[in-house]
C-alpha cells in the first residue's frame, strides 16, 4: 500500500478518522487508545510517543503525562511533569494499541527509589560495595586519562540488547576500536541466521498462518508482540500451534500440541521431519533449489541416515508424533516455524537453528503468507561525519568466551558496561565475576545504567543514565513485516543528575581534548542527533517530516486504522493491510547442518538436564525492581516431573539441593506433570542480590526498619518473602563456536536437601565453570 | 493428579477476632439479658433479685459493642453519617438494621434498668418486653449479616440466627454466673445471690448447651452430606485449621464438658463445678464465633 | 443519576432498551495467553496497592504427563445484574449504574466491608492506609469498575486496550452490532458461579471449568501457591490491622492464640491512624 501525506495525517488523528472506518464495520464505539484522562480534573492528558525497548523488538508506546500541584514527583518530592500511565499506539502495526505488562508498569521505574541519581567511584577495592559520589567533570576527566593510556583497540564495551541506534559503534570506532564483548544466547540463532540469508533474524508470519511450528521457544510469554500475531492467527485462521519444549511452558500449555523432547535435540527432529517429507513427496522441489544452494538430490543423500525412528529414540518423541507434525505442517501449506533461546541454547545451537531452516525450505514457506520470512526494515539516516570502522582486532578473539580470555594477550585497558548483567544473567556468572573482579584483567571498568546491578558491583565507576522514557532515541522497527520506524522521545527530564547516554559518550570524547574525535560528536543537543536519523529517512520527509511522525503517531508510516473488532491494521475500505511477500531467498546451508549431540545437555547416569528460561512478565533486569511484576513472577523454584520426584521420595514444597559439576544451591521443589521425567527447570529472573530493594528483597516484609523506599505502597505493602535462588553459577562455561552463543544448560543431580541447607544457599567453584582441558579440545575440533 | 493451581490472586479475609469478639459480646448481653427479664416480665420471682445486675451486665457489655464495631470500620467517623442522615441507609442491608438496634437497645436496657431499679413494675415490664425483643433481634441480625452472604459455607443457611441466639443464650447466662460469683465476693452474705439460684440459672444454661448441640448436630449432619465447600469445612473443622476454635474450643470445651458437669447430680448444684462449667460456656462460645466469622471466607480466599 | 439501581433487583434498566448502553464484557480464554497485561495496566493506572487487585490471572496445569495443559483465567469484577455486594451495602457506597456498571463511591463508604464477604468472587478488596499516590482514597472497599472513567469518556476499559491476547472484547451489548453482541450470540459463554444467581455480566468463551470453581482452587494448589498465600497472610500490613487472615500451617493452640493477639495488637494499634489521619 502505498502512503501518502494526505494518509499519513488523516491517521494521525488517530480515533477520529477510525470512526469512518467504524461505522462501516458496525463496531464497538469505544477507542482502543490514544486518549487519556485525568479523571478528578476531568481534563485529557498529554500524550508522548514513544519506543519501549524492554522486549526483543521496540514496540511503540504513548507515555501519558500531568502535571498536578498536587501529585509528587515520588523521587524529589516536587510536583512536576510526571508520566501517570503507558498505553500502545493504535497506528503502530506492531503495538496496535496493546503493551505488555513490563510496558505498562515500566514508567514505575522513573521514579524508583533505587535509581541512580550521581556518578559513582569506588571507594574500597572492586566490589567492596562501597561507593562515593562524584561530580561528572571527574568522572569525564577519570575516563578521559584512561582513554589516553590505552591501546585503542583494548578499549571493549559490554553489551546487551543495543538500543543506541549506533552511538555505541560511533564511539568504540571513535576512539580506534572495535572490541564489541555482546552477551545473548541468542547469539547462535542470529549468527545462523545472518550466515544463511544475511540477516540475523527470521520473522514468522503468525497472523496469517494456517500451522505454527514452535521450536524451543516460550513466545507467548517472551515475545508479547508475537503472542498477539499468533493469535489472531488461531482465531482468524483457525492456526494450529505445535510446540516441541522439554517443559510444558506457557506456551506448549495453550498450544494444541505439546512435544516434550529432549533438550538439545531439536536439530535431529527437525532432520528427521525433513526427511520424511521429502521421501513423502510433500515436499516442493522446486522451492528447495529456487530458495538454496541444495539440490534435491544432494538434500536427500545428505537427509538419508536421519530417520523417524532414530529420532524418536533420542528425541523421547515417538516417531508417529513426529511424522504427524510434519504431515501437518506441510499440508496445511501455510505453516511458519518460530525458534528461541531453547534451540539457540545448546552448544549444536548453530546447527539446529540451520537444521530447522530445512522445513519451511522443503514445504516452500519462505516468503509466502503465513511462512517463515526475511526481515524487513527501513535504514536510519546517520549523523556526518561518520567515524571509520578501524582495523584493530578485538583482544578477546572469542568475544562470547570473555570470562576465559579477557586479558589473556593483554589486558583489557577500558571496559565500558551498557544494558546487561552478565555477572547474573549469563551462564557462568560466577566466572563472570572472578574476571571482572581482577584488576590485572580489566583494568578500569565503566557502566552506564539507570541503576546498579550484580555486574555493576564490580566497576570503578558508575555514570548514571536517563531512563529509556527520559531519553531520545531513533528507532528502526523490527519484529514486522509491515516496517516501520519510531522514536523514542523524551517524556519527562531526566532525575538528579542522570544524563542521556548520547550526552554522556560525547562528554566523555570531549574530556579527551581530542578534536579529530570530537568532530564527531558534534551536536547540540540529543534531539539535534535525532534530526540527524530519522530526517535522512527517504519518503519521510514528504509525509510531513518526522516532527510530525513525533507529535502525531510516533511511527511511521501509517498503514491504516485498527480496526477495534479484529483488531488488526486496516486500510480505508475496511480491509486488512498486508505485508508484500515475495523478497528472494538464497539460504546458504554449506556445510550441511548435520546434528551434533550437545554437549551442555548431556547426562549420566542419575542425572537430570537443568534448563534455565525466561521468566514469564518479565522483560529483563529492567524489570527486576518492577513491583507489578515481582509481584505477579513466582520464584524460580525448581520445577520437577512428579514421577522423578517421587521416586526420590521428593514432595512438593520440599528443599532440594541441585548440584552441577561446580556446586550446588538449595532450593524448592515444584512437583508438576508439566515437564519431562529426565529435565528440571528453573526461570533465570530470581535470586537478585542487587538492583534494587525489591528485586533483592531487602524491601520485603521481614525487613522491618530497611524501609525507606519514597513508595508507601512498597514500604508498607510489600508482602512477598520469597527471593528465589540465583541458577546461573550451576552453569558450566560452554559455548557452540560456530555461532559464539553460551549454552543455558547443565547436567545436575537432585536430591533433597542435607541437614543445614537453608533455601537460597548458593555453594560454587567458580574455577570449575571454565571449560576444562577435554572440552577445550573438542571446541576447537569444532572450529576446525 | 488432575490438576493443580499455581497463580492466583489473594485477597485479605475481612473480619477478624475483633469482630468475632463483637458477635460474643452481642451474645453475651442478650443472653445476660434475658435472665435478667424473667423476673420483671415473665414473673420468675426468684430471677427478680439479680435483674439489675444482668441488665447492667448486658449494658456494658453492650457500650464495648460499639465503640468496636465503629473502630473497626476504615473510616470510623463516617459511621455517623448512618445515624445522621437517613439517606445514607440502605435499607436492604442487615447492616443497617442491625445499627438501629445496636442503638436502641442500650437505650432500651437502660431505661429497664431505671425502671427495675425504682421498682416500677409496669414499666419495667413494658420496656423489658421491648428490650428483650430488641436483645433478640440484635442478635439475630449478626446471624443474619452472616447468614446473607450466598456463597459463604458454613454461614449459608437459615439456621444461622438461631444458632446465634443459641450460643448468645448459653454464654451469656455463662457470664452473668461468672459475674455473680466476682459480685459475691464483694457483698456481705445476705445479699450475695444464693448458690440455689445459680445452680438453678446452670439449669437453663444446660437447656441451652443441649438445644446448641442439637442445632450443631445438625449443621453437623448438612456438612457431612453436604455439597463440596461443606465437606471441606468439615474437614477442616474437625482436622485442620479450625480444630481448636470448633473442636476443641466450642464442642469439647463450651459444650461436652459442662453438658457432663450440669447432668451429674450434686456436682451440678456446687458452686465451684457450676461456676467452671459457666466459664467453659461462656469462653467457649468465642470458638464458635472465631470459626464461624472466620471460617466464611478460608475456602474463598484461595479462589 | 436518578436511576441508580440498589438493592435486590439490580438488573439495570438499561438492558435491552434501545438507545441506551449497555456495557458488558466478553474474554475469549482461547486467545488469552495469560501474559498480565491486563493486571500490570490496571494496577498501574488505578494504583491499586501491592497485595490488592481488581484483575488478576489465576493459572492452573492440568493433566498428567505427557498430555498435559494449562489453563489461564483473568478474574476481575462480574459487575452483576444481581450484586449481592450491593445489597447489603448499609451506606449505599456501591451501586448498580444503570448502563451495566457496579460502582463504588468512596466518600460514602465506611469500610465496614460487609460486601467483600457478600462478593463470591473475591473481587474486592479494602485499599489500605498506605498508597503509592498520596491523595488516594484509603481504608475504603474497592474494585474493578469496569474502568467507567474512560467507558464513559469513549475509551475502552484499559485492560481492554492493552490485552495482548485481544482476548477481552468490551462493549455494549444493547447494540447488536457490537463485537460483545456478536460473540455472545454466537458463542457458547460461560459465567463463574451461575448457580449463585448474581447473573455475572464478565463472560467466558473456553472457560475450563476446574480453573473456575472455588474448591478446585483451594483443594489443589501447589506447594509453591500455598506458600505464597502463607506469606500474603503473614506478612502484609493491612491484614495484620483489620482481618483476620489465617495461616494454615499455624493453627494449633499457641498459632490461634498468636493470631487472636497479633490481630488485636495490631488492630489497635491502626485505631488513631484510622482517627487521626485520612479523615477523608
Ligand atoms: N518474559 C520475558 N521475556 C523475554 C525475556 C525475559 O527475560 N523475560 N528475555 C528476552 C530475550 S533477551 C530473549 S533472547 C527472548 C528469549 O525468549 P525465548 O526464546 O522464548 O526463551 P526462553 O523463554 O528462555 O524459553 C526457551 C524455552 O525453550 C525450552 N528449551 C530449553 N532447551 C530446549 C531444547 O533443547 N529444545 C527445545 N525445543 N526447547 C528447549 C525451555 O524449556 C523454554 O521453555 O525473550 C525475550 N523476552
Ligand atoms: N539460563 C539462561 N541464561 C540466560 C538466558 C536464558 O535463556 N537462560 N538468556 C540469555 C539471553 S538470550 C540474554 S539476552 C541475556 C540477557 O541478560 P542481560 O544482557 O544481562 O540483559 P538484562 O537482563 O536485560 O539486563 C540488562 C541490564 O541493563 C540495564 N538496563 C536496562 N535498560 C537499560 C537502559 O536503557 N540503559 C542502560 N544503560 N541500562 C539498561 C538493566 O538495569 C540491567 O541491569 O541473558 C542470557 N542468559
Ligand atoms: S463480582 Fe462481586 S463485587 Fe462485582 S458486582 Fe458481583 S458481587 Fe459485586
Ligand atoms: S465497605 Fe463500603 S462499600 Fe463495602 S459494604 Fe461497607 S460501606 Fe459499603
Ligand atoms: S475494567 Fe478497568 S478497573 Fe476493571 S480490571 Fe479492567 S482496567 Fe481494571
Ligand atoms: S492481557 Fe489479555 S491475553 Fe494477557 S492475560 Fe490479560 S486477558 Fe489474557
Ligand atoms: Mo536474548
Amino acid at each position: 500500500m502505498k502512503i501518502n501525506r494526505r494518509q499519513f495525517l488523516k491517521g494521525s488523528a488517530g480515533s477520529v478518522a477510525a470512526l469512518g472506518v467504524m461505522q462501516q464495520a458496525g463496531a464497538m464505539e469505544l477507542a482502543l487508545g490514544n486518549e487519556s484522562y485525568n479523571y478528578i480534573k476531568r481534563e485529557p492528558r498529554e500524550r508522548v510517543f514513544t519506543c519501549s525497548p524492554l522486549h526483543a523488538h521496540d514496540n511503540p508506546v504513548i507515555a501519558w503525562v500531568e502535571q498536578d500541584p498536587l501529585q509528587r514527583n515520588l523521587l524529589t518530592g516536587k510536583p512536576g511533569r510526571l508520566v501517570v500511565e503507558l498505553s500502545g499506539v493504535t497506528e503502530s502495526v506492531r503495538s496496535r494499541g496493546r503493551v505488555s505488562a513490563a510496558e505498562a508498569s515500566a514508567w514505575l521505574q522513573l521514579y524508583d527509589g533505587d535509581r541512580l541519581q550521581k556518578p559513582l567511584k569506588r571507594a574500597g577495592p572492586r566490589g567492596s560495595g562501597k561507593w562515593q559520589e562524584i561530580t561528572w567533570q571527574q568522572a569525564n576527566q577519570e575516563i578521559a586519562q584512561a582513554i589516553a593510556k590505552s591501546k585503542p583497540e583494548a578499549i571493549a564495551l559490554l553489551h546487551g540488547k543495543d538500543t543506541s541506534a549506533g552511538a555505541w559503534q560511533r564511539l568504540l570506532h571513535t576512539l580506534g576500536s572495535n572490541s564489541f564483548i555482546p552477551l545473548a544466547t541468542g547469539t547462535n540463532r542470529q549468527a545462523a541466521w545472518q550466515a544463511a540469508w544475511g540477516a540475523a533474524d527470521a520473522i514468522p508470519d503468525l497472523a496469517h498462518s494456517h500451522y505454527i511450528l514452535n521450536f524451543g521457544t516460550n513466545f507467548l510469554v517472551s515475545q508479547p508482540d508475537y503472542a498477539a500475531e499468533a493469535m489472531d492467527g488461531r482465531l482468524y485462521r483457525r492456526a494450529k500451534i505445535a510446540t516441541f519444549d522439554p517443559r510444558c511452558s506457557k506456551t506448549a500449555g495453550l498450544s494444541d500440541e505439546w512435544l516434550p523432547l529432549r533438550p538439545g535435540t531439536d536439530g535431529l527432529v527437525a532432520l528427521a521431519m525433513a526427511n520424511y517429507l521429502l521421501q513423502e513427496g510433500l515436499a516442493d522441489k522446486a522451492a528447495i533449489t529456487r530458495s538454496s544452494n541444495l539440490t534435491v538430490d544432494r538434500l536427500a543423500k545428505e537427509l538419508k541416515p536421519y530417520t523417524l525412528e532414530h529420532a524418536a529414540a533420542v528425541s523421547g518423541v515417538a516417531a508417529l508424533d513426529i511424522r504427524s507434525i510434519a504431515r501437518q505442517f506441510a499440508e496445511s501449506e501455510r505453516g511458519c516455524i518460530i525458534t528461541g533461546s531453547g534451540t539457540s541454547g545448546h552448544t549444536n545451537g548453530y546447527d539446529t537453528e540451520r537444521a530447522l531452516m530445512l522445513l519451511p525450505l522443503i514445504t516452500g514457506g519462505f516468503e509466502v503468507q503465513g511462512g517463515t520470512c526475511l526481515p524487513r526494515q527501513i535504514a536510519l539516516g546517520d549523523l556526518l561525519p561518520k567515524p571509520a570502522s578501524p582495523a584493530g582486532r578485538n583482544p578477546i578473539e572469542r568475544p562470547h568466551r570473555f570470562p576465559i580470555e579477557a586479558g589473556k594477550q593483554y589486558p583489557i585497558d577500558l571496559l565500558f558496561g551498557y544494558n546487561t548483567n552478565p555477572a547474573f544473567d549469563a551462564p557462568a556468572a560466577a566466572a563472570w565475576r572472578q574476571t571482572l573482579a581482577d584488576e590485572s584483567r580489566v583494568k578500569l571498568f565503566v557502566a552506564i545504567d539507570s541503576f546498579r546491578n550484580e555486574t555493576w558491583d564490580l566497576a570503578d565507576l558508575i555514570l548514571p543514565e536517563a531512563h529509556w522514557l527520559e531519553r531520545n532515541e531513533p528507532v528502526a522497527g523490527q519484529g514486522s513485516l509491515l516496517p516501520w520506524i519510531g522514536l523514542r522521545q523524551q517524556v519527562s527530564p531526566p532525575v538528579g543528575e542522570a544524563r542521556e547516554l548520547r550526552t554522556i559518550l560525547r562528554d566523555i570524547v570531549q574530556a579527551t581534548n581530542d578534536p579529530g574525535a570530537a568532530k564527531y560528536w558534534q551536536f547540540g543537543d540529543t534531539r539535534e542527533w535525532l534530526a540527524m536519523q530519522l530526517g535522512g529517512v527517504p519518503g519521510l520527509k514528504k509525509d510531513g517530516g518526522w516532527e510530525l511522525m513525533a507529535k502525531h503517531s510516533g511511527v511511521w508510516p501509517i498503514y491504516g486504522y485498527l480496526h477495534p473488532d479484529i483488531r488488526r491494521i486496516v486500510d480505508e475500505q475496511g480491509e486488512e493491510v498486508m505485508p508484500h511477500y515475495g523478497k528472494p531467498v538464497k539460504l546458504d546451508l554449506d556445510p550441511f547442518p548435520h546434528w551434533q549431540a550437545a554437549k551442555d545437555t548431556a547426562t549420566a547416569g542419575g542425572e537430570l538436564t537443568l534448563v534455565v528460561h525466561a521468566s514469564d512478565y518479565y522483560a529483563g533486569d529492567a524489570s527486576a525492581n518492577n513491583k507489578v511484576i515481582r509481584e505477579a513472577t513466582l520464584a524460580n523454584h525448581l520445577h520437577i516431573n512428579h514421577a522423578t520426584a517421587q521416586a526420590m521420595g521428593i514432595d512438593d514444597g520440599d528443599l532440594v539441593r541441585v548440584s552441577s559439576r561446580a556446586g550446588h544451591l538449595v532450593t524448592k521443589a515444584h512437583l508438576t506433570q508439566t515437564i519431562r521425567p529426565d529435565v528440571v527447570a528453573m526461570h533465570n529472573a530470581s535470586g537478585h542480590w542487587r538492583i534494587g530493594s525489591v528485586a533483592n528483597g531487602s524491601a520485603g516484609p521481614e525487613h522491618e526498619g530497611a524501609n525507606d523506599n519514597p513508595d508507601e505502597d512498597i514500604n508498607h505493602n510489600l508482602w512477598w518473602a520469597d527471593p528465589g535462588t540465583h541458577p546461573m553459577d550451576l552453569i558450566p562455561a560452554l559455548f557452540d563456536e560456530q555461532g559464539g552463543g553460551a549454552a543455558c544448560a547443565t547436567a545436575v543431580t537432585v536430591h533433597k536437601a542435607e541437614p543445614g541447607d537453608r533455601y537460597g544457599n548458593l555453594s560454587i567453584d567458580a574455577s570449575k565453570l571454565l571449560a576444562d582441558g577435554d572440552m577445550e579440545k573438542s571446541a576447537q575440533e569444532v572450529r576446525a | 493428579m488432575e490438576g493443580q493451581m499455581i497463580a492466583n490472586a489473594f485477597h485479605h479475609s475481612y473480619w477478624g477476632f475483633p469482630i468475632a469478639l463483637y458477635f460474643w459480646l452481642v451474645g453475651v448481653s442478650a443472653g445476660s439479658f434475658v435472665i435478667s427479664s424473667l423476673g420483671w416480665v415473665f414473673g420468675v420471682k426468684k430471677y427478680k433479685a439479680t435483674a439489675f445486675f444482668a441488665s447492667n451486665t448486658a449494658i456494658i457489655m453492650l457500650l464495648i459493642v460499639p465503640v468496636l464495631l465503629i473502630i473497626d470500620l476504615g473510616k470510623p467517623y463516617r459511621f455517623f453519617h448512618l445515624l445522621l442522615f437517613s439517606s445514607f441507609s440502605h435499607w436492604s442491608a442487615p447492616m443497617v438494621w442491625g445499627s438501629c438496634f445496636i442503638m436502641s437497645y442500650p437505650i432500651a436496657m437502660m431505661c429497664y434498668s431505671y425502671f427495675v431499679y425504682q421498682k416500677n413494675e409496669r414499666w419495667a415490664r413494658r420496656l423489658g418486653i421491648l428490650a428483650v425483643v430488641l436483645a433478640l433481634c440484635t442478635h439475630w441480625y449478626t446471624g443474619v449479616v452472616m447468614q446473607l452472604n450466598p456463597s459463604r459455607v458454613p454461614n449459608h443457611t437459615s439456621v444461622a440466627p438461631i444458632l446465634f441466639l443459641t450460643g448468645a443464650y448459653v454464654s451469656g447466662i455463662g457470664f452473668l454466673i461468672c459475674c455473680l460469683w466476682v459480685r459475691n465476693k464483694f457483698l456481705a452474705a445476705e445479699k450475695q445471690v444464693p448458690i440455689e439460684l445459680i445452680a438453678d440459672m446452670a439449669r437453663l444454661m444446660l437447656y441451652g448447651i443441649i438445644f446448641d448441640l442439637f442445632l450443631l448436630g445438625n449443621e453437623f449432619l448438612q456438612m457431612t452430606y453436604g455439597v463440596a465447600e461443606e465437606h471441606t469445612m468439615l474437614y477442616d473443622v474437625l482436622l485442620g485449621v479450625f480444630r481448636w476454635p470448633y473442636l476443641y474450643l466450642e464442642i469439647v470445651w463450651g459444650l461436652l464438658l459442662p453438658l457432663v458437669i450440669l447432668v451429674i447430680p450434686k456436682i451440678n448444684r456446687r458452686m465451684s463445678w457450676v461456676l467452671g462449667a459457666a466459664f467453659m460456656c461462656a469462653t467457649g462460645v468465642y470458638g464458635m464465633r472465631i470459626w464461624w466469622v472466620m471460617g466464611t471466607y478460608y475456602y474463598q480466599g484461595h479462589y | 443519576m436518578a436511576e441508580r439501581v440498589y438493592g435486590f433487583d439490580g438488573v439495570s434498566p438499561s438492558k435491552g432498551k434501545p438507545g441506551r448502553k449497555r456495557y458488558a464484557m466478553v474474554v475469549d480464554l482461547r486467545r488469552c495467553t495469560g501474559c498480565n497485561a491486563c493486571t500490570a495496566s490496571c494496577k498501574t493506572s488505578f494504583d491499586v496497592p501491592l497485595g490488592d487487585w481488581r484483575i488478576w490471572v489465576a493459572e492452573a496445569e492440568f493433566g498428567e504427563f505427557p498430555d498435559t495443559r494449562r489453563a489461564v483465567l483473568p478474574r476481575l469484577c462480574n459487575q452483576c445484574d444481581e450484586p449481592s455486594c450491593v445489597r447489603s451495602c448499609p451506606t449505599k457506597s456501591t451501586f448498580k449504574h444503570p448502563d451495566g456498571f457496579v460502582l463504588q463511591r468512596y466518600n460514602r463508604c465506611i469500610g465496614c466491608r460487609t460486601c467483600m464477604v457478600a462478593c463470591p468472587y473475591n473481587a474486592r478488596h479494602l485499599l489500605p492506609e498506605y498508597r503509592r499516590e498520596k491523595n488516594n482514597p484509603r481504608n475504603v472497599a474497592d474494585k474493578c469498575d469496569f474502568c467507567v472513567v474512560r467507558v464513559t469518556r469513549g475509551l475502552a476499559p484499559i485492560c481492554v486496550a492493552s490485552c495482548t491476547g485481544g482476548a477481552m472484547v468490551f462493549g455494549d451489548i444493547n447494540d447488536p452490532k457490537s463485537e460483545v453482541a456478536r460473540l455472545l450470540r454466537e458463542s457458547k459463554t460461560f459465567n463463574l458461579r451461575v448457580e449463585l444467581g448474581t447473573a455475572p455480566q464478565v463472560y467466558y468463551i473456553g472457560l475450563t471449568e476446574s480453573i473456575g470453581d472455588p474448591e478446585f482452587a483451594f483443594h489443589n494448589r501447589s506447594a509453591q501457591l500455598h506458600e505464597r498465600y502463607n506469606s500474603f497472610k503473614r506478612n502484609s500490613e493491612l491484614g495484620g490491622e483489620m482481618a483476620g487472615d489465617i495461616i494454615d500451617t499455624d493453627m494449633g493452640f499457641w498459632g490461634l492464640m498468636r493470631h487472636i493477639v497479633r490481630n488485636f495488637s495490631s488492630f489497635f494499634a491502626q485505631v488513631p491512624h484510622k482517627f487521626f489521619r485520612g479523615l477523608y
